[in-house]
């Protein structure tokens, strides 16, 4: 958090384990740059809370108690569209982040990150990039190849340079090392992992519409 | 002059099977060889020179071959049908009615000549009458003797110098006829040398009073010939006709079983009105009286056969036309009625309408089913239809010939009747062959269907395998995905519990550090049962991951160098974890022991002893072993060791003051041929722990 920025960005938390959610909120406030309006453990209580404003940035666990993380993330990302939303998992394992970001996350915590770590994975998505992962890297290498089935994935592929930027991320490669291997700015690539983010959300979209109507859930005429 | 002898056979038509079209008959077609007919459907346009002079001469021999067969038979008939002695040539006739030679007058007689055309007089319906021939027997007959009659029509009775030497049967009413030869053998004693007398009684309602050829020889001359027409003209017609009888049954049980098919119905028929017409014409004695009435039933059934053989033709070759068949039927109820009335009940023997109207409508009919036949080869030019064409040729010139003898513009037998012998023989070829391909057929469909059926259980069994598989997979996929559940909710929210706990009070950091560690030491196993897709780079990658919290606290910088690595389908969860394994203590060692501020991470493909080979860096710019090493760096290395035995590849470790590098070598063959753990721990033991512990020791 810039020095200069005097108005704090507000933060949403939901973590059924209130020991950790109190030590995120202290995080946050050690960090300065953050002001954590809501923290709450359960969807009904986050549910209410979006629906009467919007942060800057919401924490989502996905267990919670009365229902699925995914679920709250899907609807505060249709309620409040551009919303930064960040999945917090003990792991960064690539099944939940993956799953967090169909539903449209497009950040992720480890729920021990230090504060100075949280601050830079969220000022990141505030400055419009996402971060990644090897691993999750190559699960969305694997998610984007063209499928042989007929799924509507395919309306919504990946340009050369995000296929490059995924794979060099897969091996291991930094942001900054990323960019220097394709002359670009470490702002630019998390962009681009953004935007893979934000297709693999449309495409989870439509494919659960198709998949909806495939097994006649929903009438598409 | 000439008068036509009266044998009301006419045959002016043939008769011909054939075969049906695909629309209205189902075996004929569905079973026929219809397939192999249809290679031979060349454009005749197109075809070599030589094919096609050799389709001319086919045509030509085809059409001749009717000139070729009577030919035949008149040559047969000259050289066996007719005794070898001269023919007496004239006669006295005398219109009687005297019943025995001594009755007869004197007078009154005249001189005929005898023979086909040999005629007496012109008669009205019941006649009877004597011829008076004289013979020559010789100086001295003896043994005995003949006379013989190849065709007398009419019946007679025979007197030898007044002695009664037979007769072909009563002379009353209904009167016999003979179309086949009769022989009378008589004993020499009645003969005197030389000039002898044969006094013939003729009696006839039918005919007038002829009797054709007559011969009287000693009876070993005549009686090779007899034999050879009573064969010809008996036997032969027996068996044909026996034979028309035994297949149209067949083919009427056939028609009865399957009743689309029209055309075995009408072949049938044909076949038992043509062996009607041959029985009743050869039978010797009518069953009733007047002949007239018996003469209108033939001369029905031989006009039924020509209608029935057109039908037979039109179903056969798939033909529909309902107009034309409506007037066949109409025309058969018609013309039988006719005849019925005017020679069954008005008893007229000749009627205008059977020479004028009926039988040269018949002779039509036949024509027009042989224009349908050619008709229906042009268009498809088809092996069957052209045997059925030449049949049918065959049978039409016959009858026509036939036709001529009967009216006397020319001499000889009548043959239609042989014609039944190719009909039935050609029909018998076509129902064998067809009756083979539908064999074929079935064969074929029954090799086709167990091939299919072979090949279809082969792809449920590949498709019940990949199932269980899929099954299998996805069983452990779930059990993964418990494990992590509870990994995940369970000892790693716990850790992160006590780890928030542990930080927020400064007297617990050491706690912190350990529960740190854990954690950590949980993520890497956790990242190691995900699937990697073969790609060992992200498996580096991710341990990057891992590890870089505490290599930017240690603030060293990670030269990292993870090209491009072939994909390792083995790549299972316990190799993932091996190697990764390796690569953390490498780092580990070097943070700890090295002193470096740099570390270098680095993964290529090799071309080494053995093959390529996947090759895993980590190296740093410390002190290297000699000058600071730990306790348990020896052990952590036994254990790299190990690790990377199993691994299937080896570990070279090379330490100077300059600096340490961790070489992991992985051959790319080596996951197909993976050792037993087992062998693995021998093969470390046995190489790439010498060679690290010689490499250690320096």
């Amino acid at each position: 958090m810039k020095p200069g920025d005097v108005r704090l960005r507000t933060v949403y938390i939901v973590e059924d384990d209130a020991v950790t959610r109190q030590s995120l909120c202290e995080r946050m406030r050690a960090h300065g740059g953050f002001k954590v309006d809501v923290a709450v453990g359960s969807c009904a209580e986050i549910r209410a809370a979006l629906r009467q404003g919007r942060p800057d940035v919401l924490l989502a666990d996905l267990g919670l108690p009365d229902g699925s993380g995914l679920d709250v993330i899907a609807e505060a990302a249709t309620r409040h569209a551009g919303l930064p939303i960040m999945v917090i998992t003990v792991f960064g394992d690539e099944r939940r982040v993956v799953r967090a970001i169909k539903a449209g996350a497009t950040g992720y915590l480890l729920k021990d990150d230090p504060t100075h770590e949280i601050g830079a994975a969220i000022q990141l998505l505030l400055d419009g990039g996402s971060p990644i992962s090897p691993a999750i890297a190559r699960h969305l290498i694997r998610l984007f190849q063209p499928l042989p089935a007929q799924t509507p994935a395919a309306d919504n592929r990946l340009t050369a340079r995000e296929q490059e930027v995924l794979s060099l991320a897969a091996k291991g490669f930094s942001y900054a090392e990323i960019a220097q291997m394709l002359a670009l700015s470490a702002n630019t690539i998390a962009s681009y992992t953004k935007h893979i983010y934000e297709k693999l959300a449309v495409n989870s979209r439509s494919e659960a519409i198709y998949e909806a109507s495939r097994l006649g859930l929903i009438d598409r005429g | 002059m000439r008068r036509r002898s009266r044998d009301r056979r006419r045959f002016p038509y043939s008769a011909v099977p054939g075969k049906p079209d695909s629309r209205a008959r189902p075996v004929l077609c569905s079973i026929a060889g219809l397939d192999a007919t249809a290679a031979s459907q060349s454009n005749p346009a197109r075809a070599p020179a030589r094919v096609r002079l050799g389709r001319l001469v086919l045509w030509c021999a085809g059409l001749l071959a009717p000139v070729l067969l009577i030919t035949l038979l008149d040559r047969s008939f000259a050289a066996r049908g007719v005794p070898p002695v001269p023919r007496i040539a004239a006669a006295e006739y005398l219109d009687s009615n005297a019943a025995l030679p001594r009755e007869l007058p004197a007078a009154g007689w005249r001189h005929v000549e005898l023979g086909y055309a040999a005629a007496a007089p012109a008669a009205d319906a019941a006649a009877s009458g004597w011829f008076r021939i004289a013979f020559d027997a010789g100086a001295a007959p003896a043994g005995l003797w003949s006379v013989y009659l190849p065709k007398p029509f009419a019946n007679v009775a025979l007197f030898v110098n007044g002695e009664f030497v037979g007769d072909g049967g009563p002379m009353a009413e209904p009167i016999p006829r003979h179309r086949r030869p009769l022989n009378f053998t008589f004993p020499a004693r009645l003969l005197h040398p030389g000039e002898n007398l044969l006094e013939v009684r003729v009696v006839t309602k039918t005919w007038g009073p002829i009797i054709g050829q007559i011969y009287v020889a000693p009876a070993g001359q005549i009686a090779p010939v007899y034999g050879f027409m009573q064969y010809m003209l008996g036997t032969v017609k027996q068996v044909l006709s026996m034979a028309m009888f035994v297949v149209a049954l067949i083919m009427a049980a056939m028609f009865a079983l399957r009743r689309r098919e029209g055309a075995f119905g009408w072949f049938s028929l044909m076949l038992i009105f043509w062996g009607i017409h041959i029985q009743m014409m050869e039978m010797p004695r009518a069953w009733f009286d007047p002949p007239a009435r018996w003469e209108s039933i033939q001369g029905s059934a031989i006009g039924l056969y020509s209608i029935c053989a057109a039908m037979f033709i039109l179903r056969y070759l798939g033909i529909e036309r309902p107009r034309f068949e409506r007037f066949l039927l109409g025309w058969a109820v018609f013309g039988v009625g006719m005849l019925l009335l005017l020679m069954g009940v008005l008893g007229q023997p000749e009627p205008l309408f059977y020479w004028l109207v009926w039988m040269p409508v018949s002779v039509a009919i036949g024509f027009y089913q042989l224009a349908l036949l050619l008709q229906a080869n042009f268009r498809k030019p088809d092996a069957e239809v052209k045997v059925l064409a030449l049949v049918s040729w065959l049978g039409s010139v016959v009858a026509l010939r036939d036709g001529l003898v009967d009216f006397g513009i020319l001499r000889g037998h009548l043959y239609f009747t042989y014609m039944a012998a190719p009909v039935l023989l050609v029909f018998a070829a076509i129902l064998l062959r067809r009756f083979v391909n539908a064999l074929e057929e079935s064969e074929r469909a029954k090799n086709a269907l167990e091939l299919r059926v072979a090949e279809k259980s082969r792809e449920l069994e590949l498709n019940l395998g990949r199932l269980k598989d899929l099954e299998r997979e996805q069983a452990l996929s779930a059990e993964r995905e418990r494990i992590m559940q509870d990994m995940h909710d369970g000892i790693g929210g716990q850790l992160v519990q006590a780890l928030a706990i542990a930080s927020s009070r400064t007297e617990l950091a050491p706690i912190e550090e350990s529960l740190r560690t854990c954690l950590d030491e949980l993520r890497i196993m956790i990242d190691s049962i995900e699937p990697v897709d073969g790609d060992l780079g992200s498996v580096l990658g991710t341990l990057r991951g891992r590890m870089s919290r505490r290599l930017s606290q240690a603030g060293v910088d990670m030269r990292w160098q993870v090209g491009d690595l072939p994909v390792l389908p083995q790549l299972g969860p316990k190799h993932v974890l091996e190697i990764t394994r390796i690569v953390q203590e490498a780092i580990a060692n070097a943070l700890k022991h090295s002193g470096a501020k740099r570390i270098g991470v680095a993964a290529r493909t090799e071309q080494g002893a053995q093959g390529v080979q996947i090759v895993v860096e980590v190296s740093d710019e410390g002190g290297g072993f000699g000058a600071q090493r730990g306790e348990g760096t020896g052990r952590g290395i036994a254990g790299m060791q190990r690790r990377a035995a199993w691994l299937g590849g080896r570990l070279h470790i090379a330490s100077d003051p300059s600096g340490t590098t961790v070489r992991l070598e992985l051959p790319l063959a080596a996951p197909s041929k993976q050792p037993t753990p087992e062998q693995a721990l021998e093969h470390g033991r046995a190489s790439g722990a010498g060679l690290a512990h010689s490499d250690l020791v320096e």
